[in-house]
């Protein structure tokens, strides 16, 4: 799917993905959780790429197979730092302490946690970001 | 972003008629959440039987709410979802949030303050 940079293209990508992957037998729950590495990932790049909205586009693209899922996510927003891709730390969470708590910041680690790898790179003059998840992962 | 409303007792009980709970209609959850806290109730039972999906956006709205609460009541979710309470799992907020299968058990629960 090629989408504009907008939270309003999200939702028909996630819906898309979730139906691929059910119609290539994965079960409703790793449909579902694919649906959400997706989402987490294209919602990264409108928020911080795009920084909400503007010029450019957004190319999804997802394979489906017994093997497992592999994504690619190509947009034209600014170059990123890779670091930013990486696994986040564990936060500590404390119930007791509800000011503590955060309101943000999960989305890194939802898509680490769908996906068994995430890679980003440059693909000429667009970011590329690679997601795999493997049917025994 | 559509939500029922009703009261038991001193329990208020937030039904999101919606299917997803997304970076678009999140601020709009937190504002409604927050619109009953800052209005004076304490004990809440958000029901999420209706939301097929929910990104961390929607979640980190939730969280807000709770927050908003301070030391007092409690907010909690009913009727959720596999998908709804993967995403809990997965950022642990499963550990933060009582998660009830139905909403008249996270009523009584909050009724009796357990």
């Amino acid at each position: 799917m090629v989408v504009a940079p907008s939270l309003e293209a999200v939702p028909a990508i996630g819906e898309a993905v979730r139906e691929l992957c059910r119609a290539e037998g994965l079960s409703d729950a790793d449909a579902s959780l694919v649906e959400l590495g997706i989402v987490e990932s294209v919602n990264n790049v409108v928020e911080h790429g795009y920084h909400g909205g503007g010029e450019g586009r957004i190319d999804v693209r997802v394979i489906a197979d017994g093997r497992g899922v592999e994504a690619s996510i190509r947009d034209d927003a600014p170059p990123a730092d890779a670091k930013v891709f990486e696994r986040p730390a564990e936060r500590p969470l404390d119930r007791n302490d509800r000011t503590s708590l955060p309101e943000g910041g999960f989305g890194l680690g939802v898509i680490h946690t769908v996906f068994d790898e995430v890679t980003y790179g440059r693909e000429g003059a667009r970011n590329l970001l690679t997601l795999i998840r493997r049917a025994n992962g | 972003m559509r939500i029922e409303e009703r009261s038991e007792g001193d329990v208020v009980i937030l039904r999101v008629m919606e299917r997803r709970i997304d970076a678009r209609s999140a601020p709009d959850l937190k504002e409604t959440i927050g619109s009953f806290v800052h209005g004076g109730s304490e004990w809440i039972v958000l029901d999420l039987s209706e939301v097929e999906f929910i990104d961390s956006s929607g979640l980190g709205a939730v969280v807000s709410a709770l927050k908003l609460l301070g030391r007092k009541g409690d907010l909690v979710i009913s009727g959720a979802r596999e998908p709804v309470l993967a995403l809990f799992r997965i950022t642990r907020m499963d550990k933060v949030f009582r998660l009830f299968p139905t909403t008249d058990e996270a009523q009584q629960a909050l009724a009796a303050r357990v």
